[in-house]
């Protein structure tokens, strides 16, 4: 029994002591000139070099992203990565989402690495001001399965200013600190977290699986200590041990729901208008603007059809028919509706001297204009013939 | 609050708490009664609302109230001497040691503090932040919305907004409890559409203490499973963010249960199995895999007791029978079953998926560390012989994580599993079932090996 214990102890101890002492070999990629950026996927406008790197620009609402260039990163190489960011129209440092991508490599016929596999991504919240700072990730994956890291801002209004992307070799000190922050950080509620919880990750280690070792070394102590005191393993201690350390999990899982809800609320509280309040729970203001305009202003009963082609054409959609149901029927013939709602269409073309609609598919509508938000946001009522 | 609001909380409830009222249970018949009481008032709450707007075309909430508060006062008239049973017959030996008041003081206070403090993220977010997930717009609460706002559930094919609109496969019930409130207000509010959610929340962890103690006989184990279960992470994001059928499918699942572990026990056997296939045609009708999930349980928990009523009385046995076909011919009165069958009519296997359902099992910390103490208490369960309840508990685990397995790795939903979308939820649909079964043998498995290094005489349980 002491034996047992001892070694469950001694186990226990060794995988994260293995973890912590692995500082893992560093890859960095400079990207302070444009020149840098050559095989990058840059979902950005770059604006030219600055002393910190590459200016780059928001394209209409796409938040800014820069992807590597295909990497071919050796299996030893650390587990956490960084970028080095600025955001030099920021006015003051604010608290925002950083995504951290990655691909994993997929490889066609010819063994050659392709751009097949879907993005995973990570988020945090880092401080972000007109000065570099570094935000960090753990890597969950094998370095040397990926095939490119990109990183994105969503909440960045302004330019964006990459200076690196790097896997850093940090010192022992420096990685323990990580662990802490990385287990005392918040996760954010993202959309998708009705989904899933990805929950902390200590140095690219899922925290639920070192939990689970802290249960397997507390247990060898109790093994252990019955052992030398000559008695049976006491059920209870062990009952305890398993308690105690879902308390933990569930303590810390508590203050992330806790501390997102108060953000949330205070966000929400501060906002007077419905329609305010609609785009930020739907994360579309023009989706609010529409639907506002269209509960109020319409006779129920009334059809109408949403022209779009963004990347967000299903959420655009759904979102605004959630709040305009059951006052308004959604159809997806335009030429038979009452009502034209164009959020974000390339295709989509409104001459007001001849108050005809093209449509993407060159159907031509006779319709007058009701609002505008925007050149890509308005609404029309189509003229009865 | 508004009057016809707190008389439409107050009414299910109170009817769901006539019907599975336990008297001279102490609080944990309470606790299960308002527990149990909150679950099956919602069902039969979506039956009485779905029935009144099938009938007559409005859903006439007013009156769905009055019949629920008629049928809470029916029920304890009728039941005033029935109800004089006592269940408790203890099957754990802890109660009995005189040496676990210290730890109940502190696993009750451990449950009430997390679940205080959860409630103090929840509330605040429930009354002030709107709605704002993909399926809740998309699906749950804009069938709640339509009908709240017509005060009509269309069952026109052609019509629009047919069965509320969205996706027709998607079932109503849900939308039908969440809608009821915004009826009795008389105007569309997401704070009182999404109230159901909340009470799912603290109604599931309170039936599972209640049933747990009283089979038990003992509050630590109850408190721990019921801890265990209302702290799961992604339990309380579904209560914060609310809108999702998969938690109210994971409160029912599991009250089922519960309350076949109480008819396992009580002289009311027969009343119990019906509250417990009342709260199966809850799951059953929940989501589209619902029916499948719910009879997978009516399966391991109700076949042995069927078999066992046959050895006793051919007419309590007859009884069950019938109560399991009344609850079989209305699920899929009121269930569109396409979707399963179309699932299950392409078949192939899709391995890819695996790593993703051990990511979200293991990696992630949608369900604290409950995956990795399963398969401990599996093979705990698995080596006690004289375990209670050891092989229901056993098959009902195993044939709950193969279904889930199996929808990922044989069915085309495993393009769901490779973007991460669905298995920490399915996930979450069996965990508290799965918790609630295996606390059962585990306890008394480590209660008899506890017991026999005490030299205390044997609890008496029966397998």
């Amino acid at each position: 029994m002491m034996a047992v214990g001892g070694l469950l102890i001694l186990a226990g101890c060794l995988f994260p002591l293995l973890v912590l002492m692995d500082t893992g070999a560093a890859w960095t990629w400079d990207t302070k000139t444009l020149s840098d950026l050559e095989g990058a996927k840059i979902n950005a406008t770059p604006k030219g070099n600055t002393s910190e790197g590459v200016r780059l620009a928001r394209q209409g609402a796409r938040p800014v992203s820069l992807i590597s260039p295909p990497l071919n990163l050796a299996p030893d190489v650390s587990h956490i990565a960084e970028v080095s960011v600025a955001l030099p129209d920021a006015e003051a440092p604010t608290r925002q989402t950083v995504y951290f991508l990655w691909q994993v490599r997929a490889l066609d016929a010819d063994g050659t690495p392709t751009d097949a596999q879907a993005y995973k991504f990570d988020s945090t919240q880092a401080i972000l001001g007109k000065d570099p700072a570094i935000v960090r990730f753990p890597v969950t994956v094998p370095p040397d399965s990926i095939h490119r890291i990109g990183f994105q801002f969503p909440e960045a209004d302004g330019d964006v200013v990459i200076r690196r992307m790097a896997f850093p070799s940090l010192t022992m000190t420096e990685r323990l600190a990580m662990a802490a922050d990385q287990w005392a950080g918040r996760e954010p509620f993202e959309p998708y977290s009705v989904n899933f919880l990805r929950g902390p990750s200590i140095l690219g280690e899922s925290a639920i699986s070192v939990l689970a070792l802290l249960i397997v070394v507390a247990a060898g102590f109790v093994l252990l200590m019955a052992g030398l005191r000559r008695r049976r393993l006491s059920i209870v201690a062990v009952i305890g041990i398993i308690v105690v350390v879902w308390a933990i999990e569930d303590a810390r899982a508590t203050r992330n729901l806790f501390e997102n809800s108060r953000e949330e609320v205070e966000q929400f509280s501060k906002l007077d208008q419905r329609v305010d309040r609609w785009a930020r729970s739907h994360r579309s203001y023009e989706v609010a603007w529409a639907a506002d305009l269209l509960v109020e202003n319409t006779d129920p009963g009334m059809r109408y059809c949403v022209v779009t082609n963004s990347g967000d054409a299903f959420m655009i959609r759904h979102r605004l028919a959630y709040l305009v149901a059951p006052k308004l029927v959604e159809t997806e013939d335009c030429a038979s509706a009452d009502l034209i709602v164009v959020i974000k269409s390339d295709g989509a073309r409104y001459s007001p001297d001849d108050q005809i609609l093209t449509l993407p598919d060159d159907t031509m509508i006779d319709a007058r204009p009701v609002a505008q938000l925007a050149d890509h946001c308005y609404i029309l009522r189509r003229n009865a013939k | 609050m508004n009057l016809w609001v707190l008389i439409g909380v107050l009414a299910p409830w109170l009817a769901g708490m006539a019907i599975v009222r336990t008297r001279r249970a102490g609080l944990a018949g309470l606790l299960l009664t308002l527990g149990g009481g909150w679950l099956v008032g919602q069902i039969l709450l979506f039956l009485l609302l779905f029935a009144m707007l099938r009938l007559t075309g409005a859903s006439l909430a007013g009156l769905v109230s009055g019949l629920s508060l008629l049928i809470a006062v029916a029920v304890t008239i009728l039941r005033r001497d029935k109800s004089a049973s006592n269940p408790n017959r203890a099957m754990s030996t802890f109660a009995g040691t005189g040496r676990t008041g210290g730890v109940v003081v502190v696993l009750a206070a451990l449950f009430a503090i997390s679940l205080g403090a959860k409630l103090l993220g929840i509330v605040p977010g429930l009354s002030t932040v709107t709605i704002r997930d993909d399926d809740a717009t998309t699906f749950w609460l804009f069938k709640a919305k339509v009908i709240a706002e017509s005060d009509h559930l269309s069952f026109d094919k052609d019509d629009p907004y047919y069965l509320g609109g969205a996706n027709p496969q998607y079932p109503v019930y849900l939308p039908l409890c969440a809608a009821y409130l915004p009826l009795m207000k008389g105007g569309w509010s997401e704070t009182l559409a999404t109230f159901p959610w909340f009470g799912f929340f603290v109604a599931t962890p309170l039936t599972i203490l209640g049933a747990l103690r009283l089979r038990l006989g003992a509050w630590p184990p109850a408190l721990i499973a019921a801890y265990f279960v209302m702290s799961l992470p992604l339990a309380s994001v579904h209560a914060y963010r609310p809108g999702y059928a998969d938690m109210p499918m994971a409160a029912f699942l599991a009250a089922a249960v519960c309350f076949m572990l109480m008819a396992q026990m009580s002289e009311r056997r027969i009343h119990n199995i019906v509250v417990a296939l009342v709260l199966l045609i809850g799951a059953g009708v929940m989501k589209r895999e619902g029916h499948v999930l719910a009879a997978v349980v009516a399966a391991v928990m109700l076949a042995p007791e069927v078999l066992s009523a046959f050895r006793r009385s051919a007419t309590e046995a007859w009884r069950l029978v019938a109560a399991l076909a009344i609850a079989i011919v209305v699920v899929f009165a009121l269930v569109d079953n396409d979707d399963v069958v179309s699932d299950v009519s392409q078949l192939g296997w899709h391995g890819e998926a695996i790593t993703s359902l051990a990511n979200h099992a293991f990696g992630w910390a949608s369900f604290n560390l409950a995956f990795w103490l399963a398969p401990a208490a599996i093979i705990v369960v698995a080596l006690s012989p004289k375990a209670v309840m050891r092989w229901r508990a056993l098959a009902l685990t195993g044939a709950l994580l193969a279904v889930d397995v199996c929808v990922f790795t044989l069915t085309k939903e495993y393009v769901f599993a490779l973007n991460d979308q669905t298995p920490s939820r399915l996930f979450l649909q069996i965990l508290p079932t799965i918790i609630v079964a295996l606390a059962v043998p585990v306890t008394t498995a480590l209660d008899r090996r506890e017991s026999s290094t005490n030299a205390s005489p044997d609890a008496g349980a029966t397998s």
